[in-house]
């Protein structure tokens, strides 16, 4: 009993000795990188900050009209890297749209196409049929004409608890902006055709301009990483 | 006319109180208590003040009722009964005569027989407590998901549904028509063909669309693939709509729920556009 007893006496001996000697150099580290990283980001600042102008202007060309992205290789690759599934459950024949974006319809429609107030958020409380969740995504305005709404609520991400996260990739953002962009022309007395049609379209304009708004200055960050060091 | 309710878990996110007022904005009357509605202490002073007003309930599954949300499982051999027990003995002082419950659920790769046995016992016991305090019970058809999930839901076959009938003839189905677009393939029409002849097993019929993935109680559109139903849905049977519309406000739901009982009574989209 008594040689058990000595165990955590040991244990707490070992443990201060390892302390003592190993801290103050690891302390000295840390402090000598926070030193290291706030002269870096002194330095970075202009540039960060000529990013976040760019950025802005870049939004403001987007929420006054957002078509001017449909010519760049950026959208064609957005578009290949979100090819719509087939829907063998649906009733609803897809129209496949022309390769060229800028044969399509909003892109030689007189009305601007404006996106604006893109705003990410989440939701500690959403919901399904079962359980409650925390869900992340993004809510955006849109306009086309005398059309406008609040796109509420893009969802990126479930996360039901730490063994179960569901991640909506890019072709499920644009299905879900589809769905809301048809709300767009809600009480409209355009054909249903031509509804399914135009929401289309503007999914992918839409769906492309959000991951725009997403993008922030790069800035230094630090990030020690011991796995990608050994593989280095 | 068409019998079409409104669960509150199309407009969540908010207190109770807070959709309720909406509905009541919107000319709903009709509501299933459901999941979705802020948890909040006030939850059911809420659904008893606007019962006054004339709303009518019925109550699906763990729906929101007190300050939290306490979710079940039919398949688990540690259910809180006595909580179970509260819920009716509450649902039946509001007058609520119809009770809709999942279908048992069990791990992934658990074992589905033992789930169903505990499943069965479970639903005979709330059949007897729900029948004692006047409210009929019915269990919700379910689906399996093509992509793993942590759990995987009983009734989620054809097959599955068919033995369920015939083992507890006493009990009622509730089908949701979203939930056959999920892995059901060409069989959901044999399915809808053998419930709607025997209308008299169905407690309710839920509503909604989704990607065919997900249970994801999308809008219901031209395309969902249940619409060339419409006009062989039981008449007497009433219609719970699902879809979500969070944030719309009451004028977009007063017009999607006119829009779908438009539908339901043999409409076309066209004529409501």
């Amino acid at each position: 009993m008594d040689s058990s007893a000595n165990l955590l006496h040991d244990y707490q001996v070992l443990s201060q000795t390892h302390a003592e000697r190993f801290d103050p150099a690891l302390h000295s580290l840390q402090a000598q990188i926070e030193q290291q990283l706030q002269a870096l980001q002194q330095q970075e600042e202009p540039l960060v900050q000529q990013q976040q102008n760019v950025l802005n202007a870049l939004q403001d060309a987007i929420a006054t009209d957002a078509r001017w992205l449909m010519g760049l290789s950026e959208f064609q690759q957005y578009l290949q890297n979100t090819q719509p599934r087939s829907r063998s459950w649906s009733t609803r024949e897809i129209i496949p749209l022309d390769p060229s974006p800028l044969n399509w319809e909003i892109y030689t429609s007189e009305n601007a196409v404006q996106i604006s107030n893109f705003e990410e958020d989440e939701e500690l409380d959403d919901y399904d049929d079962e359980r409650t969740h925390a869900s992340y995504g993004y809510t955006v305005q849109v306009k086309m004409g005398t059309y406008c709404d609040t796109l509420y609520r893009t969802t990126t991400r479930r996360v039901y608890g730490i063994r179960d996260t569901r991640h909506y990739n890019l072709e499920d953002q644009r299905e879900q902006l589809e769905s809301a962009i048809s709300d767009l022309f809600y009480g409209s007395n355009l054909d249903r055709s031509i509804i399914d049609h135009l929401s289309q379209e503007l999914s992918y304009l839409v769906g492309y301009a959000c991951q725009l708004f997403m993008m922030k200055p790069r800035r230094v960050e630090w990030c020690y990483s011991p796995a990608a060091e050994e593989s280095a | 006319m068409i019998n079409l309710w409104l669960s509150l878990s199309a407009y969540g996110g908010l207190s109770t109180r807070r959709i309720l007022e909406t509905y009541q904005t919107a000319g709903i009357r009709f509501v299933e208590l459901a999941i979705g509605p802020k948890p909040d202490p006030d939850t059911a002073e809420a659904i008893a003040a606007y019962r006054q007003c004339g709303f009518q309930y019925r109550a699906h599954h763990a729906f929101v009722w007190g300050d939290r949300h306490s979710p079940f499982n039919l398949s688990d051999d540690r259910i809180d009964w006595s909580s179970l027990q509260a819920r009716i003995d509450w649902m039946a002082t509001l007058g609520i005569t119809a009770y809709s419950v999942h279908a048992g659920h069990y791990a992934w790769d658990g074992d589905r027989t033992l789930a169903y046995e505990r499943f069965l016992q479970n639903l005979e016991r709330l059949h007897f407590e729900c029948y004692s305090a006047g409210i009929t019970l019915g269990v919700e058809t379910m689906y399996s998901p093509a992509e793993p999930r942590p759990y995987r839901y009983l009734l989620d076959s054809v097959e599955s549904i068919h033995d369920f009938l015939q083992t507890l003839p006493a009990i009622k189905l509730v089908l949701d028509l979203a939930h056959l677009n999920i892995g059901y393939g060409n069989e959901r029409s044999t399915l809808l063909s053998m419930l709607f002849a025997e209308s008299d097993r169905l407690l309710e019929i839920h509503l909604s669309d989704n990607d065919g993935k997900q249970d994801l109680h999308s809008k219901i559109t031209p395309e969902t693939w249940w619409i060339p139903w419409c006009n062989s849905l039981p008449k007497q049977i009433p219609l719970i709509l699902e879809s979500r519309m969070n944030r719309k406000g009451s004028s977009f739901l007063r017009q999607e729920v006119e829009r779908i009982q438009h539908w339901l009574q043999g409409g076309n989209e066209r004529s409501q556009n």
